[in-house]
């Protein structure tokens, strides 16, 4: 059996930014649904009802940014416990968070940092996602990264961690396609070596999204529309998922709110052109 | 005291904190490819840790992390700031502000909203010119002042009022007691965009002593002007207090204590304290 076979399709969605609440509470939308980044809605305040009138309309997945799983500090419990309270309200029908580090005590990065690729490593983070999925009670997934470092120490490829990590935890992954492609630009890799080597049946979420060329590097800015090799990534990759929930990211020089979707739209008419998928509901 | 998980590997502990320091600390100009260029101390230990790339060196490699550290946050303190930021500019914000009271005061949270919460003690114990340090002051304070209106609690309004009802203004209202007359000052500064001012006179701002409130209406942060008996009569409020208590700390004899309650019931700046 498919370890996705039970999670649901939810179609297309994009991510919930508050740039366009009014053009969402002005009429219903054709998106199917709607991700959030769960910390924007850990402090109660307008954002919080705000995204209760959302959820009167659509379904809201939520995403976590600071989770930091591979940090070396304590897990921090008061944060899991508002993200799980926020599960509750939001009725995520799973969360996600990112395979990283992002703080040592005392200092936090803000950023999703990668680890190092180490049979250690992968065993110190297992440890610790279990204990979060296993606190959570809802399915968990790790987002792989954009990465622009790579460590001396690695001792394996990142799908290969990746791997590791989600089979050992038994956890989904929330795979980003346009990660895989800004990290093998800068780490000089084909971008199918990455996914023909992944558990495609344990992706639950598929992130799409733009980036920036700088020439001899790329950084995954989410602001810009999703390149043409990309989409063949995502044309490749979803039929081997058999069919899962796809967002786009768009985080900064913001498309009116019809454009955004129309971007994430473009996702079906790749669906559509894969024979022999039936996603499943 | 800080915590470390006791079954981090020492190997991954060390490079985190390597890693950590160089990418949040100040760096030295910039290179060709318009990155930041790190302390030497960073630039010559990075291959140890980082592998270079076809294109990068280990320590370019490391110093995308260290741009974008600083970008991220000084992006957040422009939103938090906006009067501050058109005080000043973009530019020198960033450079006699943002970026040394981020030295100062590196996030130590999840949470970014409380990143400035520690400017206006900044500004106070290191802004370096004492003539504009008051405004500068005033300014932090406000801004802030908007941010926590915004992103507080409402509770539920004030009913039934009872000499024991507990009462207190809601978690989203701030008073200020004021030595500029700041706020109008604010609204019209924040009409013209952040480098605006750096060819263009400011709006007059007159000194002396302003009260007000701000608090949250409709989902906008507003502000009010107080008189300097409102304002002592509110502070009274901050912390919940007994109707009875209440009563017993203001001058009965001149006080109109329905309309006071009516006027800041009505603008729901009141609750009762379960």
């Amino acid at each position: 059996m498919r370890k996705n076979q039970n999670i649901k399709n939810l179609g297309i969605g994009v991510g919930l930014r508050p740039v366009h609440y009014p053009e969402i509470f002005a009429k219903q939308s054709n998106i199917d649904w709607f991700e959030i980044i769960s910390e924007n809605f850990l402090i109660d305040g307008p954002p919080v009802r705000n995204l209760e009138k959302i959820l009167e309309a659509y379904p809201v997945v939520m995403h976590g940014v600071t989770l930091a799983i591979g940090s070396p500090d304590p897990i921090d419990f008061n944060y899991l416990k508002k993200i799980k309270e926020l599960a509750r309200k939001t009725k995520s029908p799973w969360i996600s968070d990112h395979l990283c580090w992002g703080r040592v005590p005392g200092s936090h990065y803000h950023d999703l940092l990668p680890l190092p690729y180490t049979k250690e490593v992968i065993d110190y983070v297992v440890e610790r996602v279990k204990i979060v999925q296993d606190y959570l009670e809802v399915p968990f997934a790790l987002e792989n990264v954009s990465s622009y470092a790579a460590f001396q120490e690695d001792e394996m490829p990142e799908w290969e961690f990746y791997t590791a990590v989600v089979e050992k935890a038994d956890i989904f992954m929330m795979l980003d396609v346009n990660n895989i492609y800004v990290s093998s630009k800068n780490h000089g890799f084909e971008p199918h070596e990455y996914y023909k080597n992944l558990p495609l049946d344990r992706v639950l979420q598929i992130h799409l999204a733009g980036h920036s060329n700088y020439d001899k590097f790329i950084i995954d800015t989410h602001n810009n529309y999703v390149c043409d090799e990309v989409w063949q990534i995502y044309k490749e990759v979803y039929p081997k998922t058999g069919g899962v929930s796809t967002l786009l990211e768009w985080d900064d020089h913001f498309l009116s709110f019809d454009d955004t979707c129309k971007e994430a739209f473009k996702a079906k008419q790749f669906q559509q052109e894969i024979e022999n998928v039936s996603p499943r509901s | 005291m800080y915590l470390l998980d006791p079954k981090v590997p020492a190997n991954l502990l060390k490079l985190q904190s390597w890693f950590g320091k160089a990418i949040s600390d100040t760096t030295e100009g910039w290179d060709e490819l318009n990155l930041p260029v790190l302390k030497a101390k960073y630039k010559n230990t990075a291959q140890q840790y980082v592998k270079p790339s076809k294109h990068l060196t280990s320590a370019q490699r490391v110093a995308i992390y260290n741009e974008q550290y600083w970008l991220r946050l000084i992006s957040c303190l422009k939103k938090d700031f906006p009067l501050l930021v058109r005080l000043f500019g973009e530019g020198d914000f960033e450079d006699m502000i943002a970026r040394r009271y981020l030295e100062k005061y590196p996030p130590s949270s999840w949470s970014l909203y409380i990143l400035g919460e520690n400017m206006a003690k900044w500004v106070e114990d290191h802004y370096p010119n004492e003539i504009d340090k008051p405004l500068i002051l005033e300014a932090a304070k406000i801004d802030y002042g908007y941010m926590l209106s915004f992103f507080s609690a409402e509770y539920p309004p004030l009913q039934n009022l009872e000499l024991t009802t507990k009462i207190s203004l809601q978690p989203h209202t701030h008073l200020f007691s004021l030595p500029f007359d700041i706020l109008p000052f604010r609204q019209e500064v924040l009409q013209n965009s952040e480098n605006f001012y750096l060819d263009n006179d400011f709006p007059k701002l007159e000194k002396g002593n302003f009260y007000c409130i701000l608090f949250r209406w409709e989902k906008k942060v507003v502000y009010k002007s107080l008189s300097k008996k409102e304002y002592e009569t509110l502070q009274l409020l901050e912390k919940q207090i007994t109707f009875q208590d209440f009563i017993e700390k203001i001058d009965i004899s001149s006080f109109d204590l329905q309309s006071f309650f009516e006027k800041w019931s009505k603008l729901k700046c009141l609750c009762s304290v379960l």
